[in-house]
């Protein structure tokens, strides 16, 4: 029974929480359309890419994306060595 | 479960080569229309993943993928440091566009080796 | 200022993954609700500054038109560090669900203060 009551206050917290989320005080920054106006003005004569998506992720950003594929070699690294049977083939 | 379906078979086993070109085509024209790497790597990842569901096969070693994908991450971060850091003042558009499409496919190719290797580890050893 | 209708879907998504890691003591629903989470913020940042009378941003047409493209390339990065954090996720799992033989974060933690 007590479990059920820690579950109604939890859940109450998180009404809490999202109404706190949605009625808070949000300013948009002129920073933010500004990077996308350049992106999308000087991405083609930058980067040679006709997606501006690809152009961002392999010329602006380019160590994003070789951090994030480390991410993914040291998962399969971490996913053989967590595991609990011995040998890899 | 452990035997094969001669429906499955047949049916899939005639989709791998459009599949195959499918992934291609969208690593191939990354650069150009909505695709890139990341996606095509994991519509090549499931042409593995039909092949198991196809044959039930369990000969497929995932050390040489793994060591694959090691060589495959060291010429993305030389390729990438290479042509940003150094040459990209220099370089014209079309190089560019090549760097663009070698990058994806190498992208292409690694995320796909690590997907695979995912799944079949799911599949033989922590399944039993 | 007020949210648009994705932001709100996004933030409803994050609070029902936050009581699925508060409330919940099964470790698969642990597991479910960081996926959950990592969706609620997919989608949040693919909603933020974006209409429904935009374009894709692929070729040369007006700044003002497009969609940002800024985090559409860095929530494609997300989507594979998600598959790939589920997945060292589930093989800590399995191990310690062979180990200790119990899907509940109390009963494992009390197994392995007895062992120690």
């Amino acid at each position: 029974m007590s479990d059920r009551i820690r579950r109604g206050f939890i859940m109450l917290l998180m009404v809490g929480l999202f109404f706190l989320m949605v009625k808070g005080p949000i300013e948009v920054l002129p920073e933010a359309s500004q990077l996308k106006a350049y992106y999308m003005t000087h991405f083609m004569n930058d980067t040679g890419a006709l997606n501006s998506v690809t152009g961002i992720y392999l010329n602006y950003r380019v160590f994003d994306t070789l951090f994030e594929t480390l991410v993914l070699l040291v998962s399969v690294i971490g996913i053989i060595y967590f595991s609990r049977h011995e040998g890899d083939y | 479960m452990n035997e094969e379906s001669i429906l499955l078979r047949k049916t899939m086993g005639s989709l791998y080569t459009y599949i195959i070109i499918f992934g291609i085509y969208i690593i191939y024209n990354g650069h150009l229309t909505p695709g890139g790497g990341f996606q095509g790597g994991a519509i090549l990842a499931s042409v593995f993943i039909i092949h198991y569901l196809v044959t039930y096969s369990k000969t497929l070693r995932s050390a040489t993928l793994t060591n694959l994908e090691k060589v495959i991450y060291v010429a993305l971060v030389v390729f990438a440091i290479v042509l940003i850091f150094y040459l990209n003042p220099y370089a014209s558009l079309s190089t560019k566009r090549v760097y663009l499409i070698i990058m994806n496919g190498l992208i292409g190719i690694k995320v796909s080796c690590g997907l695979t290797v995912v799944f079949y580890r799911f599949i033989f050893f922590e399944s039993r | 200022m007020t949210l648009s209708f994705g932001e709100i879907i996004a933030l409803i998504l994050f609070c029902v993954g936050f009581y699925g890691l508060l409330a919940r003591r099964n470790i698969i629903r642990t597991i479910i609700s960081l996926g959950i989470i990592q969706v609620a913020i997919i989608l949040f940042f693919l909603a933020i500054n974006f209409e429904s009378t935009m374009i894709p941003p692929i070729g040369v047409s007006d700044p003002s038109m497009v969609a940002d493209p800024l985090p559409q390339a860095l929530m494609i990065t997300a989507i594979v560090i998600g598959v790939s954090v589920t997945a060292v996720a589930l093989t800590m799992f399995i191990s310690l669900y062979h180990r200790y033989g119990s899907t509940n974060w109390m009963k494992v933690k009390k197994k392995r203060r007895d062992e120690s």
